[in-house]
């Protein structure tokens, strides 16, 4: 099968193959003629080509050659010119420059010369003037010459003798100028002043004459000299100096007053002292002050100060423009310092009558204004009118201080002066008067109507709240407060400001008190008892008052500070701790003085016999006798019941003492023992004196020995009584009184004690030892 | 003696003038006097008691009425274990002031348990204002033993102190502890077991 399939494959290709040899070769025919055709046409093109080539190539060479030539003439024609011309064009440059340099200098020197001529010029113009005393233009004249010499600094003129010879002349000229300036302000005003050991009273005297010293110069004349000068501001400065001192100065401080004389061009001012006839506070009044002052502006105005500056213009700038600056605020200055300021106000009525005073200055003022001594411009100027407006501060201040300094004075006061304090009035009649005008109410009413609203009901405080015991306090302490009630009451009348400075004061005087006091009377207070116990109540008496201080006045504040709750109560510790100090210091002292008297009991039983109840009796009588002492000093200042406890913690000092020196003898005989409980004796039957019956109508009471109610203060007195039990009782009674620690004993001394006594007191012996083992708990 | 079982603080409060220092006379000393002065302070009497076979020492401790004349009030309280209230039958203010007292008591006793006596005095007397069922109604009131009697006829007298005593030492607590704290075991250990067994 695959045979077959092979041979047709075969079969078919054979067929095709003779086929296409016969198609090849006709294709080949034709390609040859093709080919034949193309070189033909290439040879042309070639031929063509090159024929044309040649004869293009040798024009162009010959144009080359042309060219070359060309460049060859042009370059040396360059090379030619610039040798030729530019050597001849830098000799042209270089003279031309030459040339204006020369022109310059020469019309440099045209100019100098120029101005050379004019100051030659203005220095004859200058002599001219000169001599016809013709000194505003004479100065005029110089002023310009030196402005032309100044122009010329720096030149190369200024080596020349030219120069310098017209500028020793313009300095010369000048000179002599200021000089007969100054000659003629010199002999113009004139100051004759107060010799330094003057006390007749003659014052400073000024005349103002230019007529007489210059010849008719005017003074305007003079003073625009004087400006183109610029020496002017200079002589005034020292002119305004010698005003403020010795003519304002005078006039306000001491009493001068000054008197103006006028004769034909020569005026004179003289300051003299009158004898016044008024007392010296009205000497002082702003008014005649002001008035005397203004008198003296006036003189100098007219005579001096209400000449122009400088000539031409139409401002009216005058003198005392210039002179204010120097003195203005000096003389207001001096006018606050001594004169406003002693116008102060010292009471209320004054400072409504002030208005006259606010009246005064602000004429015052005025009229320097007219005088152009305060610029008008400025409408608030100077603080005269300040210190006017300001016067409630001033006032203020001025109270406040006076508060402090009488506060510090009765600070000061010795403390032992007193007052009684009774418990029916609060206050005395001048602060009772001042509460009822103010319709202030008393603390006790204010704290027992507080209490009921917050209470609310029928409960309600005794009457006796807020009452004081009866006591003594130093009149200092008294009038302090009387002085912090009037201070607050004028408060209350006061503008707001001043009314809150004058609560800060309140505040401060007691600040001040705390401050003061200790330190100033510390001697006393450390030393003396009674001094002590004053100041105690002091401060105890301040504060009571300190607590509804504030809210007396709260409500009658003016102003914003009316609504304010007001309260010194954060005053009220420090106060009570600086009196408690004060007295518990003392108190210390004082037991310590008694502990010293009693020191001699230790020394008892080391002592001979015989002088045994001395040294046993002397202490204790020693002791009584402090205490019946300090008793009498105090009674009539301390209140009833500080007195008591007081005198009872120094007595219980005592007796502890006593007691716990015979608890710690070891032995002690049957006499010693009787003569130990003859020295308690002595105490047990005294101390009772130093404690009468608080309510004392009980004629027949024997001090302290009908109401015992002092014994629960001294809380040793049991102590004192077991021991004289004690000392005097068998071993038996001993036991029955101690009662198993039931008895009384018990409760005075411990089981160590009792038994270091009952060893003390008895021998050695059985009995002795069953005793001591029932004594226990 | 020597078998003390305890040793008692007794009080004895009242207003001034219904008899306390006479009563505690006629208990101590069996003796009266019309003409007894105030008491200064506090007076003081140890008596030793028997009740039931076991002797009891009393510590009694007699106060002063008047207010002017008292000193030490807290510590003549401390450690009582009983109190005698005393009123005058004849002056009625001193029966009803008597709670005054009681509350002072109350403030300043130290034990809780402490045993009340109210005892009516001067029932020899003829102007009475206090019945005794008056008394006797106070004194259930605010769990007292009541009594009435007369230091003056000794009626009552001695029965007020042994009634207290006696009501002491059966009160549980009052007593033997405070002695136990303090040591001596032996000799309380002894006593007290004694007295249980009567």
């Amino acid at each position: 099968m695959k045979m077959s399939v092979m041979s047709l494959v075969t079969e078919a290709l054979v067929s095709a193959g003779s086929l296409a040899k016969d198609d090849w070769s006709t294709k080949i025919d034709r390609l040859s003629g093709r080919a034949y055709d193309i070189k033909h046409e290439l040879n042309d093109f070639i031929q063509q080509c090159y024929g044309d080539f040649v004869p293009l190539l040798t024009t162009t060479d010959n144009i080359h050659v042309k060219l070359c030539q060309l460049q060859a003439d042009v370059e040396s024609l360059q090379s030619s010119f610039d040798n030729v011309v530019k050597s001849q064009i830098r000799d042209s440059t270089k003279e031309f420059e030459k040339l204006s340099v020369e022109h310059l200098k020469t019309s440099k020197l045209t100019d100098a010369l120029e101005k050379l001529y004019l100051i030659h010029t203005s220095l004859e113009g200058y002599d001219k003037n000169f001599k016809t005393k013709q000194f505003f233009e004479a100065s005029t004249w110089l002023k310009e010459i030196g402005n032309t010499l100044s122009s010329l600094e720096g030149d190369d003129l200024v080596d020349t003798s030219i120069y310098n010879a017209l500028r020793t002349k313009f300095s010369w000229c000048q000179q002599n100028l200021q000089y007969t300036l100054d000659e003629i302000w010199r002999d113009s005003i004139v100051w004759t002043l107060p010799l330094d050991d003057d006390t007749e009273g003659t014052g400073t005297q000024l005349s103002i004459n230019f007529v007489n010293a210059s010849d008719g110069v005017s003074g305007q004349d003079v003073v625009h000299s004087l400006m183109t000068c610029q020496t002017l501001s200079y002589k005034l400065q020292k002119f305004a100096k010698n005003v403020l001192q010795y003519l304002f100065e005078p006039v306000v401080v001491s009493s001068f007053s000054p008197v103006i004389k006028c004769e034909g061009a020569k005026a004179v001012i003289k300051l003299e002292k009158k004898i016044c006839l008024t007392d010296s506070t009205q000497e002082f009044h702003p008014d005649i002050v002001f008035g005397k002052v203004l008198m003296c502006l006036e003189f100098l105005y007219n005579h001096l100060l209400n000449l122009k500056l400088s000539p031409g213009t139409d401002r009216d700038e005058v003198l005392m423009s210039l002179f204010r600056k120097y003195v203005c605020e000096d003389t207001i200055k001096l006018l606050i310092d001594h004169c406003l300021r002693k116008s102060i106000p010292n009471t209320k009525e004054e400072l409504n009558n002030y208005d006259k005073v606010a009246a005064v200055v602000k004429q015052f003022e005025s009229s320097l204004q007219s005088m152009h001594f305060i610029p008008e411009e400025v409408t608030q100027f100077g603080g005269l009118i300040d210190f006017i407006s300001d016067i409630h501060v001033h006032f203020g201040n001025q109270r406040c201080a006076a508060v402090l300094s009488k506060a510090r004075k009765l600070m000061k006061m010795d403390i032992h002066e007193t007052v009684e304090i009774t418990s029916d009035a609060e206050y005395n009649d001048e602060t009772t008067n001042l509460l009822h005008s103010s319709k202030l109410y008393k603390p006790s009413e204010l704290v027992v109507q507080a209490v009921t609203k917050i209470l609310n009901s029928e409960m309600s405080l005794s009457e006796n709240t807020m009452r004081l015991p009866r006591f003594r306090v130093s009149k200092a302490a008294k009038e302090l407060i009387e002085l912090a009630y009037q201070t607050l009451h004028e408060a209350t009348t006061s503008s707001p400001e001043s009314a809150m400075r004058m609560v800060i004061t309140t505040q401060d005087v007691f600040e001040l008190y705390a401050a003061v006091v200790p330190m100033y009377h510390r001697e006393s207070l450390l030393n003396l008892p009674q001094v002590a116990a004053l100041h105690h109540n002091d401060c105890w008496y301040i504060s009571h008052h300190l607590l509804t201080l504030g809210h007396q006045f709260s409500k009658l504040l003016p102003g914003k500070s009316g609504g304010v709750e007001l309260s010194f109560a954060h005053q009220v510790p420090m106060l009570r701790h600086l009196g408690s100090e004060c007295f518990l210091a003392q108190m210390r002292k004082q037991r310590d003085l008694l502990l010293e008297c009693l020191a001699p009991l230790k020394k008892f039983q080391s002592t001979p016999n015989v002088d045994k109840y001395m040294i046993a009796e002397r202490p204790v009588k020693q002791v009584m006798h402090q205490l019946h002492h300090l008793r009498k000093v105090w009674s009539d200042i301390l209140p009833d019941n500080v007195l008591q406890t007081s005198i009872a913690t120094l007595v219980n000092s005592a007796i502890s003492e006593v007691v716990s020196c015979i608890c710690t003898m070891e032995d002690i005989s049957s006499e010693d023992s009787i003569q130990l409980k003859t020295i308690c004796c002595v105490l047990e039957d005294q101390i009772p004196s130093l404690f009468p019956a608080l309510d004392s109508d009980d004629s027949t009471d024997v001090f302290g020995k009908r109401d015992l109610t002092w014994q629960r203060n001294v809380r040793k007195w049991q102590r004192l009584a077991e021991l004289i039990f004690v000392l005097d009782a068998s071993l038996i009674d001993i036991v029955d009184r101690w009662a198993h620690s039931k008895g009384p004993l018990a409760s005075s001394f411990t089981a160590v004690e009792v038994k270091g006594l009952i060893r003390a007191l008895f021998q050695n012996t059985e009995r002795r030892a069953n005793a001591i083992s029932k004594i226990r708990y | 003696m020597d078998a003390v079982l305890t040793t008692l603080k007794i009080l004895i409060i009242g207003d001034s003038g219904v008899g306390k220092s006479s009563l505690l006379l006629r208990f101590t000393d069996d003796k009266f006097d019309p003409e007894q002065a105030a008491t200064i302070g506090v007076d003081f009497k140890v008596k030793a008691i028997t009740i039931d076979g076991n002797t009891v020492k009393l510590a009694i401790w007699d106060t002063a009425g008047q207010e002017r004349f008292r000193t030490l009030t807290p510590s003549y309280y401390r450690g009582a274990q009983g109190v005698i209230f005393v009123y005058d039958t004849t002056q009625r203010e001193t029966f009803t002031h008597l709670t005054t007292w009681l509350t002072e008591v109350e403030t300043y006793s130290t034990k809780p348990a402490i045993v009340k006596m109210l005892v009516g005095n001067k029932i020899d007397k003829e102007n009475r204002q206090v019945s005794r069922e008056e008394g006797l109604k106070f004194a259930r009131k605010h769990c007292m033993l009541f009594i009435e009697a007369s230091a003056k006829t000794r009626d009552g007298v001695e029965c007020a102190f042994e009634e207290l005593v006696e009501k002491v030492i059966q009160t549980p607590g009052l007593w033997e502890a405070e002695d136990g704290r303090h040591g001596n075991v032996n000799i309380h250990s002894t006593n007290t077991g004694g007295y249980c067994q009567c």
